[in-house]
């Protein structure tokens, strides 16, 4: 099925983040051409390659699927405060948020969490700054 | 290796690790963590380091350089902390400490080549920051 959206997205959220196709598709360990295809919307990732894409870029699969628009921007991004439940679903998919492969300690999640709202809240001022009109 | 270079080059502004890290455009936040000492993080394209407010001013710029470390040797990683007793457990943290080191000794790193690998390596935060700031505060002219 080809998608028109996510090609498109695909390749907004790789520049974003300053990457070549060729730096990226290493990252994923795909051969250039078939990411290339992908952005061209020659060829579509499987679901694991999509989630993989979606992990690495840092924003949601429904996001580059074009699914829901409204909801696609992620909490981060979102200027209502994150719930529990989002966050810890954040931290739940995060790879790299174990100990030695063992599930988080309750003190070392709470302070994670609290980087995490301190985060959007810096993020949050950050986007209200931008907004000001110039000159004022 | 290519980006330990790149950490002298970085060191030769002059500026300390957290000046480096918000030229960069990473933000930088601190917060009374119990447990962390530091987190790296990207969300989306914006990248941040927070860092305990309750370690010492040399440990800051520690932690600070050993997070900049992450973002810059393992961009794939997305979310890296750091806890004391974690400090060195994998090759990637032995990494990050170096490139910390290199980041706040500058030219100076070339000197203690052999004491930055070990200390990197035994990796004790309290240790390390004392280490670099010791010596990045010395005087040039050592005998």
């Amino acid at each position: 099925m080809r998608n028109e959206k996510f090609a498109k997205r695909l390749k907004e959220e790789r520049e974003k983040k300053g990457w070549t196709q060729e730096h990226m598709a290493k990252l994923l360990n795909i051969k250039i051409g078939t990411l290339s295809g992908y952005e061209r919307n020659y060829r579509t990732p499987d679901l694991e390659m999509t989630s993989k894409i979606a992990n690495l870029l840092g924003v949601s699969v429904d996001y580059l699927l074009g699914l829901n628009d409204n909801e696609a921007a992620p909490w981060w991004e979102k200027d209502t405060p994150p719930t529990d439940i989002e966050l810890d679903k954040f931290i739940r998919e995060q790879p790299n948020l174990r100990i030695f492969g063992d599930p988080l300690d309750e003190e070392v999640k709470d302070d994670i969490m609290l980087a995490l709202r301190a985060a959007w809240e810096a993020l949050k001022k950050e986007r209200a700054a931008s907004k000001q009109p110039k000159g004022k | 290796m290519f980006l330990y270079k790149e950490a002298r080059k970085l060191a030769k502004s002059g500026e300390k690790p957290l000046d480096i890290a918000r030229s960069l455009g990473i933000k930088v936040l601190f917060a009374p963590f119990r447990k962390i000492k530091g987190l790296a993080m990207s969300l989306g394209n914006k990248r941040i380091i927070a860092i305990n407010n309750g370690l010492s001013e040399a440990e800051q710029q520690f932690v600070c350089g050993h997070e900049l470390g992450h973002f810059l040797l393992h961009p794939s990683t997305n979310f890296v902390f750091v806890l004391h007793n974690t400090f060195s457990y994998s090759k990637q943290e032995y990494q990050a400490n170096r490139f910390s080191c290199e980041l706040i000794l500058g030219e100076k790193a070339e000197d203690y080549k052999c004491m930055i690998t070990e200390m990197a390596a035994s990796g004790k935060l309290d240790q390390l920051s004392r280490f670099v700031s010791e010596i990045s505060s010395m005087n040039e002219e050592i005998p």
